[in-house]
């Protein structure tokens, strides 16, 4: 499916993984992927260094294996598609994509993937974010293991004295493509651990789905509702399932 | 375009169409065992280590492969010598129709390569991307752990009767 | 033949490794598609894409002008020759209602045109050029609208049945079988409680990974060989040789590995195509279908409404049941009446004590996939229905699923009127049941599975999920009676081998190695030393192939036969070689040993003498089988499961077969088999469906979006085979290749209900469809009758 363009009239190819844009670089508390980084690549340099949690989970399970090993997480970012395992945990923690091109600077990962202008005439160079020491709660909805989610949720708490200092809520697949579910995230700032989570969290966030194959818009809607308060839970020390 | 390819160690040199996918120019060379199912990435009938890493031969352009160590289930041992990991497919009964089965040995080939003694879940991860229809996957699970269990005692098999036992 | 032998097994019963698995392993073994024929062209099919519509212009002009097109074949310029594509024996009980290219297209995705260029990329270039003139028509898709009097008519009056069944292609009927024992309203009336439900069940895919393919080119004499995926050689040969109009001796068909058949490949429909293209040009000519191809164009299983009535006493006696079965033939109609009516044929024997019993099997033409044979066949379907029909009356009378059936099912020694009254498009054939264990599979699969421990308790491991097991019990059967035939013939080689050859087809269900088994049995040799040579039509004797679960029981009691008649030669040699006397002698381990005196002969020096010797001839032998029975295997089967309350998920935590196939020939080959169907069951159940948008098209077709399961969804899968002795068998065996795939469906649902009392009567058990159905909380989807108040508490 990666190739099903016609390209017949093609002039000349570059391989791009022989461009040295591979690699999970850090400087301190910053890392750094490469745009050539395979979905393996990253999660397993992610996990040796103890880093990004959310995120080395999700490239470890998004797709299967055979295609973990050539997905990129640059040709990821460029191209978006609806079902993608990597943007959740990146949108949350709040990462900036490098362009070289038309435009050659950082900006926003949110910022990219809502402004078309941005993503013109640009090559992602890679993407980088800051590990905090955050809680980590991930859910991929699919039917079968090796599915395409018809939404990914990626919860991180800040906790400090027992109390949440900061949540993030992101929501990958909804009609927006993602949502940042900042009703949940401000609901719950200064939640303190173990108590009863506030009420109606599911149906809290105002977001929106298309028919799947996974169900209608109405039943995504639903589970998301049920599979947020489900993670809030989790993550939060109710002492819930994932 | 043409290129130099490297098939479980063999040279060839090869002319193909700039956009041809590794898979149909492993099979136009006669590179059989690697079989054709879904052309989508999803099958993993296609699969190819490629530098050693599992990969779906029909999402990889070949020019992307060029001067890089291609190895098939025939590069892993032949009928004299079959590896650990394709007798133990055999001996425990995890290859009916064997349309996946080159896929399989490969994908666990690559997982035993990284985790020598794989959990449960560490080998529904590594297998992830291969499908079976004919074998509901019970016996293909006990293969990977006797190949598993054959490579830690003591390497590769020789000869046709089966590994250690 | 097949008398219990005194001593004990030597290869029979054994975990022989499959005589292919190393080579399949290492990569050597070649499929259809790995042979290299030089300069073959490349086929590509222009498929419909309107469900209805007439052809009133098709333009090759310009696609004939694309450099490297060869040839391009419409209904302009080949033979009209009406035809079944199904794979059956000669007349074939299914419609000839098919043309190679037709008129008028039928669903999307049937066949317009075709393209033979010198490379892939041309043929589908080619494809782009062809202009189609359509006058779409008004489609049919509801099967129970199909034969009222204004429904759109697919198939005209020239199509017919070779065989004389029901058909009405005015009415859109593509197949009929029906019969009535008893009296039905009297046992009604005597009932305490009757019951009437309706379950649905859906259209679905076999996806064996290796797609449909064949290739064809003219040996060195302008003979035609096809080398294709099939699972039926011989029904191929005879069925190309007539499309082409050429005698069948001029056609050979040679089937090699195959990857994968499930029945989707006991069709001829690829094989015509490149036959027809080679046949015209003189050019070898190979068709892989797409994927894409075998989802739209291939054939799927029936989707069939079963609607159960039944009558009841108190005590649970059945008075009366009717089974009124309508089941979607798709555009055309093969295995159309016989898939029907072996719903009904192998579901009602099982319970055979039901005095006045009606069965209605109707198959309807729609514009949508084609259905074909299916591993289950009919069956599958009914059990679905009758499964959970059976949980609801147990249940009402208060009874234990498992008890009730243990109670009324059919037992060693008894019969059933159905299995004469449903044939396969000719009469069926009464039988007594000589071998079934049914009772211990049940007992053994419900202490696997924790039936006590966990039936009726609704466990809830965590908030918002819950558990329950529900069972299911199923039979098939060996083969066709009557109809079925296979051959075979061995001959000796001066080592003290045996080339046997076989027609039957190993669709990779290990088929070669339990032939090899069986004759190895009987000549006391070790099973390297018979070397099977199957599926070549010009090398090996007849042999209908490999469906209705006959190879075992039919091709090895052939084989059986042949290996005896060789036994008999050897020992009439060796007789006169050691100076002894027949009865004295025995066969073992490749010698033939004198009782009396403990002098032994091996079998290569039998061999030499014979070959090269005094006297010599070549000790050889055929023989042929057609049962007059088809001995069912039986099974219980068992599900686990754990509804999320909340998202309407469904886990299948565990689930156990046991099966009752006879004498195992192959012990691990059988698990493989149960492992396999039952997976496959599951998945019928949970995962897999034809998406259709409003205009007939099929949206899903693709393992992206029509799911299968891989490694990591298994759940803890289990096999318990309990042997038993069919004296008619060979050794002592029945069948096992189809019956897996009968029980999950019914068992999940009936696990489903013992954890929520929530029923589900159609398939798939999607999370939206069971969330849903938990949120009504109305015991019945879309039964007719909607159940009273004490449905949904503890039996």
């Amino acid at each position: 499916m990666l190739l099903r363009r016609d390209l017949s009239r093609i002039r000349g190819m570059v391989d791009l993984s022989r461009t040295g844009l591979s690699g999970l670089r850090r400087e301190g508390e910053a890392f750094f992927l490469g745009a050539t980084t395979t979905f393996s690549e990253a999660a397993r340099a992610l996990r040796t260094c103890g880093a990004a949690p959310a995120l080395s989970r999700a490239l470890g399970i998004a797709a299967a294996t055979p295609l973990r090993n050539r997905i990129t997480v640059g040709g990821s970012i460029a191209s978006f598609p609806l079902w993608s395992d990597l943007m959740g945990p990146l949108l949350a923690l709040g990462s900036s994509v490098h362009l070289r091109g038309r435009v050659a600077k950082t900006v926003p990962l949110e910022d990219y993937v809502t402004t078309p202008d941005l993503r013109k005439g640009t090559l992602v160079t890679g993407c980088s974010f800051f590990d905090r020491p955050w809680r980590v709660w991930y859910h991929r909805e699919v039917r079968v293991r090796f599915d395409y989610p018809a939404f990914t949720l990626t919860l991180l708490a800040l906790v400090e004295e027992e109390c949440v200092k900061e949540l993030r809520a992101v929501l990958v697949g909804c009609r927006n493509r993602f949502s940042r579910m900042t009703e949940i995230e401000e609901a719950l700032r200064g939640f303190p651990l173990g108590t009863e989570l506030p009420g109606g969290l599911g149906r809290r966030f105002d977001v929106a789905f298309s028919e799947r194959p996974h169900g209608s818009a109405a039943y995504l809607r639903e589970i998301a509702g049920v599979w947020v308060e489900r993670g809030l839970s989790a993550l939060l020390g109710n002492g819930k399932d994932s | 375009m043409q290129g130099r390819f490297r098939v479980n160690g063999k040279e060839a040199l090869w002319t193909f169409e700039a956009g041809a996918t590794l898979l149909d120019v492993l099979r136009e060379n006669g590179v059989t065992e690697v079989k054709e199912g879904c052309r989508e990435g999803h099958c993993g009938c296609c699969a190819v280590l490629l530098e050693g890493v599992l990969v779906d031969s029909c999402q990889v352009f070949a020019a992307t492969a060029m001067e890089r160590e291609i190895t098939t289930s025939r590069g892993l041992g032949d009928l004299r010598a079959p590896s650990a990991v394709q007798q133990s497919f055999v001996d425990a009964g995890a290859v009916q129709c064997g349309f996946c089965t080159p896929g399989m040995v490969l994908a666990t080939h690559a997982l035993l390569e990284e985790r020598p003694e794989p959990t449960e879940e560490e080998i529904a991860a590594g297998l992830d991307g291969n499908l079976c229809r004919c074998t509901g996957y019970v016996k293909i699970a006990e293969a990977v752990r006797l190949a598993s269990e054959r490579r830690r005692a003591g390497g590769n098999c020789g000869g046709g009767g089966g590994c250690g036992a | 033949m097949s008398a219990a032998p005194k001593r004990a097994f030597t290869v029979v019963g054994r975990n022989v490794a499959k005589s292919d698995a190393l080579a399949l392993a290492v990569g050597t073994e070649r499929f259809t598609g790995d042979f290299s024929v030089s300069g073959a062209l490349s086929v590509a099919v222009l498929l419909s894409p309107h469900p209805h519509a007439d052809i009133i212009r098709i333009d090759t002009s310009e696609a004939e002008k694309i450099p490297g097109v060869v040839d391009i074949l419409h209904h302009g310029n080949v033979p009209e020759v009406l035809h079944t594509t199904a794979g059956q024996g000669y007349p074939e009980p299914s419609p000839y209602d098919t043309l190679l290219f037709d008129r008028k297209v039928r669903f999307v995705g049937d066949r317009v045109a075709l393209v033979a260029a010198e490379t892939k990329e041309a043929s589908l270039a080619a494809l782009g050029k062809i202009v189609v003139d359509y006058v779409p028509l008004e489609p049919l898709f509801d099967p129970e609208r199909a034969m009222e009097e204004d429904a759109p008519r697919l198939h005209g009056d020239d199509a017919y049945a070779p065989l004389p069944v029901a058909y009405d292609a005015a009415r859109n009927l593509a197949g009929e079988i029906a019969f009535t024992i008893g009296d039905l309203e009297k046992g009604f009336a005597e009932a305490d409680f009757v019951e009437e439900q309706v379950y649905h069940t859906h259209i679905t895919a076999h996806c064996a990974l290796e797609p449909h393919c064949a290739s064809a080119c003219l040996d060195e004499r302008g003979r035609l060989v096809v080398i294709s995926s099939t699972q039926v050689p011989f029904h191929a040969r005879r069925t190309t040789a007539r499309l082409l109009g050429i005698p069948t001796g001029m056609v050979r068909v040679v089937k090699p590995r195959l990857g994968g058949g499930f029945g989707s490949k006991q069709e001829i429909l690829v094989e015509p195509l490149v036959a027809m293209v080679t046949w015209r040009t003189g050019r070898p000519a190979t068709y892989v279908c797409s994927r894409k191809e075998v989802f739209l164009s291939t054939r799927t299983r029936h989707a069939m409404r079963v609607r159960l009535k039944t009558g009841m006493m108190r005590d649970g006696t059945i008075t009366a049941l009717s089974m009124d079965a309508l089941m979607n033939a798709g555009a055309y109609g093969p295995h159309a009446l016989t898939v029907v009516s072996v719903a009904g044929g192998k579901s009602l024997p099982l319970f055979n004590k039901i005095p006045n019993l009606r069965f209605l099997g109707r198959s309807v033409y729609t514009n949508l996939p084609v259905g074909g044979a299916y591993r289950g066949y009919g069956a599958t379907q009914a059990f679905f229905g009758l499964n959970q029909h059976v949980d609801i009356l147990a249940r009402r009378v208060g009874q234990d699923f498992l008890d009730y059936v243990k109670r009324w099912h059919i037992r060693e020694g008894e019969t059933s009127p159905v299995f004469r009254a449903l044939g396969e498009g000719k009469e069926g054939v009464d039988q007594i049941i000589r071998s079934c264990k049914l009772d211990e599979c049940i007992d053994r699969g419900a202490e696997a599975i924790g039936w006590r421990e966990k039936r009726g308790k609704r466990l809830s491991p965590a908030p918002g999920r819950v558990r329950g097991v529900g069972a299911a019990v199923s039979m098939q059967g060996s083969g066709i009676p009557g109809i079925d035939m296979a051959a075979a013939s061995m001959k000796m080689n001066e080592d003290g081998s045996f080339n046997l050859l076989v027609g039957a087809a190993d669709i990779g269900t290990g088929a070669d190695t339990i032939l090899a088994q069986i004759a190895a049995e009987v000549l006391g040799l070790s099973v390297e030393k018979i070397l099977v040579l199957s599926g070549d039509t010009d090398v090996t004797p007849f042999d209908v192939g490999a469906y209705a679960s006959s190879t075992t029981y039919v091709s090895g009691n052939a084989v059986a036969k042949c290996a005896e008649s060789c036994a008999a030669q050897i020992l009439d040699v060796a007789a006169d070689m050691l100076g002894a006397r027949k009865e004295d002698l025995c066969l073992e381990n490749g010698s033939v040993r004198d009782l009396r005196t403990d002098k032994r002969v091996a079998f290569g020096d039998v061999a030499v003498k014979t070959l090269y010797g005094h006297d010599q001839f070549q000790i050889q032998a055929q023989a042929s089988y057609v049962g007059s029975e088809s001995p069912p295997p039986f099974m219980a089967q068992f599900a686990e499961v754990e509804v999320d309350l909340e998202t309407g998920k469904v886990a299948v935590l565990d689930f156990v077969s046991a099966v009752d196939c006879g004498q195992p020939i192959n012990p691990r080959l059988v698990e493989g088999q149960v492992e396999g169907a039952a997976l496959n069951g599951i998945a019928y159940a949970l995962w897999e469906e034809y998406r259709f948008d409003g205009s007939g098209r099929m949206r899903n077709p693709s393992f992206w979006d029509y799911k299968i399961p891989t490694l990591g969804d298994v759940p803890r899968l289990r096999t318990i085979v309990v042997s038993s002795h069919e004296e008619t068998g060979p050794f002592g065996a029945k069948s096992v290749s189809e019956i897996g795939i009968n029980g999950p469906a019914p068992a999940i649902a009936n696990a489903i209900y013992d954890a929520t009392g929530v029923r589900l009567f159609d398939l798939p058990f999607t999370p939206e469809k069971v969330l849903q159905a938990l949120r009504a909380n109305v015991p019945g989807q879309c039964g007719a009758e909607s159940r009273p108040a004490t449905e949904g508490k503890e039996a």
